[in-house]
Parts: C-alpha cells; sequence; structure tokens
C-alpha cells in the first residue's frame, strides 16, 4: 500500500506526463471553457428557448439614424476604425463592426438612404466591406441602387482616413455617424464632427483604451463587450447569442477564482494564491 | 452531395492548426512543440503574403476606378496617383539595392516620412478644437472623466507635474487603483471573449472569417 | 466651417464656444515652436516607472542580449525619436549587446533614422555594428512573429535589414532563442500591444520586459508593472526626457517637454472654456 507522501509524488509524477507542469490551473480553466461552450452550443440548436440578450439603444438608434438620412437627404456614415485590422486582439472588434456594418448596409438599402463608409487603411477589409455592403444590397432587391465609388472609401492611412472622412462629413452632411471596431483618435473626432452637423453619433470599441471618448462624445455607446453582445444580436445567429451566454458564465467561474483569491490573501495563505496564479 | 471547398477546406485547416496548438500547450514538451513552432513559422510567411494579397486589392481596386468612371473626376487623380507612386516605390526599391538601400531610404524618410508627420500635424488644430467643443461634462459619469482626464492630462505635461506634485500624486493614484481595476477587467473580458472566439473558430460556428 | 473670423453665437458664453479651430490651432502651433526654437528649460520631475526602467536597462545581464521589438512607425517620428535615441543611447553607454527587429512595415525606416543620428554621439564611439547591435528588419504575423523569434530567432530571420546572412554576424552566433535573452524592450505606438509582449516573452519564457509605450499608453502598461512582467515603462515624449535626464544622454527631449508643457496647458485651458460656455449658455437658457 502506498503511503500518502508516495501517492502525492505518484500522482506528480502522472500529472507531469500528462500535463505541462505549471499549466494546471489554465488547463482545468480551459476544459471549464470548452464545456460551458459545448453546453450553451448544443442549447443553441435544441427546441428549448434561449435567454435572450438585453436590449441596446445603440442598436435602435441606427435605424432611427437611418430614417433620419432619407428625411433630411443626408448619408449616413460609417467608420470601420482606423485601427481596425483582422488579426491579433482586434480581430473580435473588427468581425463585430463588420456585423454592424451589414446591418447598417441592409437598413440603408431597405429605406434607400445614401450610406458612406469609411473602410480602414487595412486592404483586406475593402474586401470584406466590398462583399457585405454588396450581399445587404442584393438581399434587399436593390443591387442597382449601390453605387460603389461613392459608398466604399478607402484611407491608405490613419491620417488620410481622418481628413478624408471630416471633408465627407462636412460637405455631404451628416445624418447620423456610426463608429465601430477598434478604435483610436477617431472616437474623438467623428463624433465632435457629427455633432457639429447635426447628427446622431452612434460608437462602440472594443480598444477600451479611447472608450472614454465614446462615453462623452457619442449619443449612443456600446463600450468593450456591449459592442460584442449587440453584434450577436444582431446577427440573429443563435450560436454566436449562445456563445456570449457562456461567456457570461466564464466570467462567474472566473469572478469565483477571485474571490477565493482575495479570501485567501486576506487569511494569509499565499501559498494557495501561488498555486493558483503560479507567480 | 454539395462540396462547398471554399469554407470547408479553410474550415478544416483552421480546425486543425488550433489543435495542435492547444494540445501543445496542454501537453508536455514533446514532439508536437516541433510541430507548433514549424507553424509558427508558416504563420509569418503567411503574414508577409498578406501583404501581396494587400497590393493586389489596392490594384484591382484603383484599376476599377480608372475603367468605370467615365467623366474625368478626382477619382482619376487619386487612382493614377496611387500607381505613379505605387510603381516608383517598386521600381526604385528593385534597382537600388532594396528598402535598405540609400535611394529608397532617402526617398521614403524624405518624402513619405515628412507627409505621414503632416498628417499628424492636422491633428493639432482637430484635436484640441473637438475636445474644446464636445468635451462638455453633461452628466456624473462625464464629470469623473472629466476630472481623471484633466488630472492625467497635466501629469503628462512634465513640468506642471514637477511645479504641482499633488497632481502627480493623484495622478498616480488614479492609474495604480481605479484605472488598474479597469484595465484588469477589461483585459479579463476581452480574454473570455478571445477564447470564445477561438472556440468557434474552431469548430466552424464564427461565419465571419470563412464566409 | 472655412471662414476663421467667424465667431458663432449670440450671447457671450455662446462666442465664449464659438471660436474657430483655426485659432485654437495657432495657438497650439505657437505653443509649440517658441520652446522648440527657443528651449525655456522648464523642469521636469521623473516617474519611479521610468527611472525603473533605466535601471533595467542598466542591470541586463551582460551575457545575454536584450531584444528590442519596436512598432513605432515613420509618421511618429516627432514622438518617438528622443525616447527611441536616448535608449539606443543608453544601450550604448552600458555595453549592452541587443537586437532590434520590427513589428510595423515602416519601423525600419525609423529604427535607421535613429541609429544614423545616435552614430553621431559620443556614446556610440567605438561600437561595431554586428557584434553591438543588429538591425533584423521586419516580421510580419504580429504575436505570432514573438513565438518564432523566441523559439529560433534564425529560422526566423535568415537575413538582417542589410541582407547580410545572420552568420556573418558574431552577435547572432550568441544567440539562439529565449534563453539567451536577458531583456525585452517593447516598443510600440499604440496602447495595448503591452499585452501581447506579456503573453508571450514573460508568461511563456519568464523574461522582463520594459514597456516602452506613447503617451497614455502607461494606463495599461501599469497592469503588468512591476512585477507581472513589466519591469519598466517610458512613456512617450515625456519618458524619453526622463531618460536623457537619468542617464545624462541629453538630446531634443527638453525643448520637447516645454512644448509639450504648454500645449497641454492650452489644451486643459480650451477644455474649461468649452465647459464654462457650456453651462453659461444652459443658464442663461434657463433664466431667459
Amino acid at each position: 500500500m502506498l503511503n500518502i507522501d508516495q501517492a502525492i509524488k505518484f500522482y506528480c509524477v502522472i500529472n507531469m506526463m500528462i500535463v505541462r507542469p505549471g499549466k494546471e490551473i489554465e488547463i482545468v480553466f480551459l476544459l471549464i471553457s470548452v464545456a460551458i461552450y459545448l453546453y450553451w452550443v448544443r442549447r443553441s440548436t435544441g427546441v428549448k428557448p434561449i435567454p435572450s440578450l438585453r436590449n441596446f439603444p445603440a442598436i435602435d438608434a441606427i435605424l432611427e439614424g437611418v430614417g433620419r438620412s432619407v428625411e433630411t437627404n443626408q448619408p449616413v456614415h460609417f467608420g470601420l476604425g482606423e485601427s481596425s485590422a483582422l488579426s491579433a486582439d482586434q480581430a473580435a472588434g473588427t468581425i463585430s463592426a463588420l456585423n454592424f456594418l451589414s446591418y447598417t448596409a441592409r437598413a440603408c438599402a431597405r429605406a434607400g438612404a445614401k450610406l458612406v463608409i469609411r473602410i480602414s487603411p487595412n486592404p483586406h477589409l475593402y474586401t470584406q466591406a466590398d462583399a457585405l455592403v454588396t450581399e445587404a444590397y442584393v438581399a434587399e432587391g436593390k443591387q442597382q441602387e449601390l453605387d460603389k465609388l461613392f459608398t466604399l472609401r478607402y484611407h491608405g492611412d490613419a491620417r488620410s482616413y481622418m481628413t478624408r472622412g471630416i471633408h465627407d462629413m462636412d460637405e455631404l452632411g451628416t445624418a447620423m455617424n456610426v463608429t465601430m471596431g477598434a478604435l483610436s483618435v477617431e472616437t474623438i473626432w467623428a463624433f465632435a464632427v457629427c455633432r457639429m452637423k447635426g447628427g446622431i453619433g452612434v460608437g462602440g470599441g472594443s480598444r477600451w483604451g479611447m472608450v472614454f471618448g465614446l462615453a462623452m462624445l457619442a449619443d449612443y455607446s456600446l463600450l468593450g463587450e456591449e459592442m460584442y453582445a449587440a453584434s450577436a444580436k444582431i446577427s440573429g445567429d443563435r450560436t454566436m447569442t449562445t456563445s456570449f451566454l457562456g461567456g457570461d458564465w466564464l466570467k462567474y467561474v472566473l469572478i469565483g477564482l477571485i474571490i477565493i483569491a482575495g479570501i485567501a490573501t486576506i487569511a494569509g495563505r499565499y501559498d494557495l494564491v501561488s498555486w493558483i496564479f503560479k507567480r | 452531395m454539395s462540396f462547398t471547398y471554399k469554407s470547408f477546406i479553410p474550415q478544416i485547416l483552421l480546425s486543425a492548426i488550433i489543435i495542435v496548438v492547444l494540445l501543445e500547450y496542454v501537453l508536455p514538451a514533446g514532439p508536437l512543440t516541433a510541430v507548433k513552432n514549424e507553424l509558427t513559422l508558416w504563420l509569418t510567411l503567411i503574414g508577409s503574403f498578406t501583404f501581396f494579397v494587400a497590393g493586389t486589392t489596392l490594384v484591382l481596386k484603383y484599376s476599377r476606378d480608372l475603367i468605370r468612371t467615365k467623366k474625368l473626376s478626382s477619382v482619376h487623380f487619386y487612382a493614377i496617383e496611387f500607381f505613379v507612386v505605387f510603381l516608383s516605390y517598386i521600381g526604385i526599391s528593385f534597382l537600388t539595392g532594396g528598402p535598405s538601400g540609400k535611394s529608397y531610404t532617402y526617398l521614403y524618410q524624405n518624402l513619405q516620412g515628412q507627409l505621414l508627420q503632416a498628417g499628424w500635424v492636422i491633428m493639432a488644430f482637430l484635436e484640441p478644437w473637438a475636445a474644446y467643443k464636445a468635451f462638455q461634462v453633461r452628466s456624473i459619469e462625464a464629470i469623473i472623466l472629466a476630472i481623471t482626464g484633466f488630472t492625467y492630462l497635466l501629469f503628462n505635461a512634465p513640468s506642471i507635474s514637477a511645479a504641482i506634485p499633488i497632481i502627480g500624486t493623484f495622478a498616480n493614484w488614479i492609474i495604480n487603483v481605479p484605472s488598474l481595476a479597469g484595465t484588469r477587467g477589461a483585459t479579463i473580458a476581452l480574454a473570455v471573449g478571445t477564447i470564445l472566439l477561438a472556440l468557434r473558430m474552431l469548430t466552424g460556428k464564427e461565419r465571419g472569417l470563412t464566409d | 466651417m472655412l471662414n476663421p473670423w467667424e465667431i458663432k453665437g449670440k450671447t457671450f458664453f455662446e462666442k465664449l464656444g464659438g471660436l474657430h479651430w483655426f485659432w485654437i490651432g495657432i495657438l497650439l502651433c505657437l505653443s509649440i515652436l517658441i520652446p522648440t526654437l527657443h528651449p525655456i528649460g522648464l523642469p521636469i520631475s521623473t516617474t519611479k516607472w521610468t527611472e525603473d526602467a533605466y535601471i533595467a536597462i542598466k542591470n541586463a545581464p551582460k551575457d545575454k542580449v536584450i531584444i528590442w521589438e519596436d512598432m513605432w512607425g515613420m509618421s511618429a517620428t516627432a514622438a518617438a525619436e528622443a525616447a527611441h535615441t536616448a535608449v539606443m543611447r543608453i544601450l550604448f553607454a552600458n555595453n549592452k549587446p541587443f537586437i532590434m527587429y520590427a513589428e510595423a512595415v515602416d519601423t525600419p525606416q525609423l529604427q535607421q533614422y535613429i541609429t544614423e543620428k545616435v552614430l553621431k554621439t559620443a556614446e556610440a564611439q567605438g561600437k561595431v555594428y554586428g557584434v553591438d547591435w543588429v538591425q533584423l528588419g521586419f516580421i510580419a504575423g504580429g504575436e505570432g512573429a514573438i513565438v518564432s523569434i523566441a523559439e529560433d530567432i534564425h529560422s526566423a530571420f535568415k537575413t538582417d535589414y542589410y541582407g547580410t546572412p545572420l552568420d556573418k554576424l558574431p552577435l547572432m552566433a550568441k544567440i539562439r532563442n529565449y534563453e539567451d535573452v536577458g531583456l525585452v524592450i517593447s516598443s510600440f505606438g499604440s496602447t495595448t500591444w503591452i499585452e501581447s509582449s506579456v503573453r508571450q516573452w514573460y508568461i511563456k519564457y519568464n523574461l522582463p520586459i520594459v514597456s516602452y509605450t506613447m503617451t497614455g499608453g502607461a494606463t495599461v502598461s501599469v497592469a503588468y508593472y512591476p512585477n507581472k512582467g513589466v519591469v519598466g515603462i517610458i512613456e512617450g515624449g515625456r519618458g524619453g526626457a526622463e531618460l536623457e535626464f537619468l542617464g545624462k544622454v541629453y538630446g531634443i527631449a527638453q525643448s520637447q517637454t516645454d512644448a509639450k508643457t504648454l500645449s497641454f496647458a492650452i489644451v486643459a485651458v480650451m477644455i474649461v472654456v468649452g465647459n464654462i460656455s457650456y453651462f453659461g449658455s444652459r443658464g442663461k437658457k434657463k433664466n431667459g
């Protein structure tokens, strides 16, 4: 029979053969993430109703802005974010922005509103935007009304993105400015000019460092995760919505871990805290 | 049965690569580490290739602009300007020793570099004016933002924080307490979103990427 | 928007908020131009995180190489020049061998520009390219590129930026992978890249990082400072000025700090004026 010490040693050896040393907590968390995700994906394909995401005023504001655009004959300006890219930590925000672009384009096509899209200084997004806008207008049966030269405006550099964007908003008028994605200083100039022209400002940013601009200057803002959630809501995709709900469960797990670590720190159990965080 | 090769093959590749990287992360160091290292090298190759794709996209875009626009307008001008600059840089680079060569470096630093910086100068006119017009404290949240933003702005003016040390103390408190908490919360939320994005990519549920 | 003489508004408070952007811009340009041409010599204070960054560079292990990953571009030369020059001069002054590579396409040009300037300084006398420093050039792939470099730098790069094969550079013989790296300087003209550096360099390989970020970027870097990967922070032009003072490698930063102080003060004043106008106009509307 093994005694306790031998049993612990045996467990550690087996553990080291199966998992990378020092990564136990991360692996457990990863497995929990996968389990939660699979549970919610299964729920999304089932018959049982899924909890709905709350309403976001920004989504309604987009439709309101499109209506305003038709009334005032001024275009809707959509900025994809001057730092957006389909790589690294900007990918999630950029994909959400593209969802919003599709939603706004369809609304504009349906209502007959003019649409001007400021495309990020990233050529890959040009093809994405082109495809999405074309798809939106085709879906509404308004392909002939799409003028790509007017609508799709590509700028090769962040500064020309800004100067041309301001010029377009000033010259053409602004019924609404929607700016989504990985934002930088655009949160300041786009909404300041939009406000000056009397337009509705709707913004969403994944780069939380520029969130202050949205909070102060946009009429309707989606800060950080709200943008992802709203993007899931407008996509109408059950899997997107359920994965988002799964994300909330993951956050509860993390909050639990933080509370445990906090109590352990207060109780002086630093060994437990360093075992959890391995630092 | 239809075979949607345009989305099926990229999805299979994506899922396979994610599984390899995940398993390598989880399992002890072994043969998978060499596979993962090779894959990341290929990632840099693909990353470099995307510049070629980007260049092609731009050439096609501006070619279409030239062909489709019947009436002479600024669209033609911008398209011609693009081709002149694009071909000039490529030509100079090929003929005079590459991007690290003297001619290319001279052209880039003294033309492109100055133009890029001039673009930033325009912000000197626009950003403060935008702040002056629009940074209005209309709510409690805006007041809090204004106070903290103001403090950090003055903290970053080096002489003001030297002359008024309390600004530095308050700014350090803002950075190390409320801002730090917010940063960590935002990072955790971003991490959760990224994990879910990766799992959606792995299982083919992320339409935005392969559709 | 075109008539700079036009001041919108009827009442005093409305006119206070109706200044044309042209005048604000002119005021700012003067506040930058005058101290740049004629430095005033306003005092500056140093921050703890810049002092720690300087100490980390000075105390980097002598038998290992410093990796400098850079994402600043030519468009930010005015902002980056002071700190880039100061960092390079301090590395030379303390005889720390370092390798630079770029994560953005126009960073190599900036590195070349800075290097040409620094080579004329006293700290660079006697320094030999390939022995004391190497410039590797641009690598695509973002965070994935860090993995390639950390695992095997000779696979990630075959030649340096000038086309010289790596086996012809003596410094490159001393570095194979992360085990030969003593410190990482992560410089980026944004705020959030530090998270990628921490994920790859610190979490995986336990390497200390000096974060060299743009103005305002310290708010993100500080999440990992001082003992979660980031051992010091250099924040934009201010950080450059502090480094010049700490390392006694005086350069252009002094005039820049004067210009920064004046211009930031003017922006702060304009925000206050804008709010006075807003509240004054609102008060008038309520009463009238």
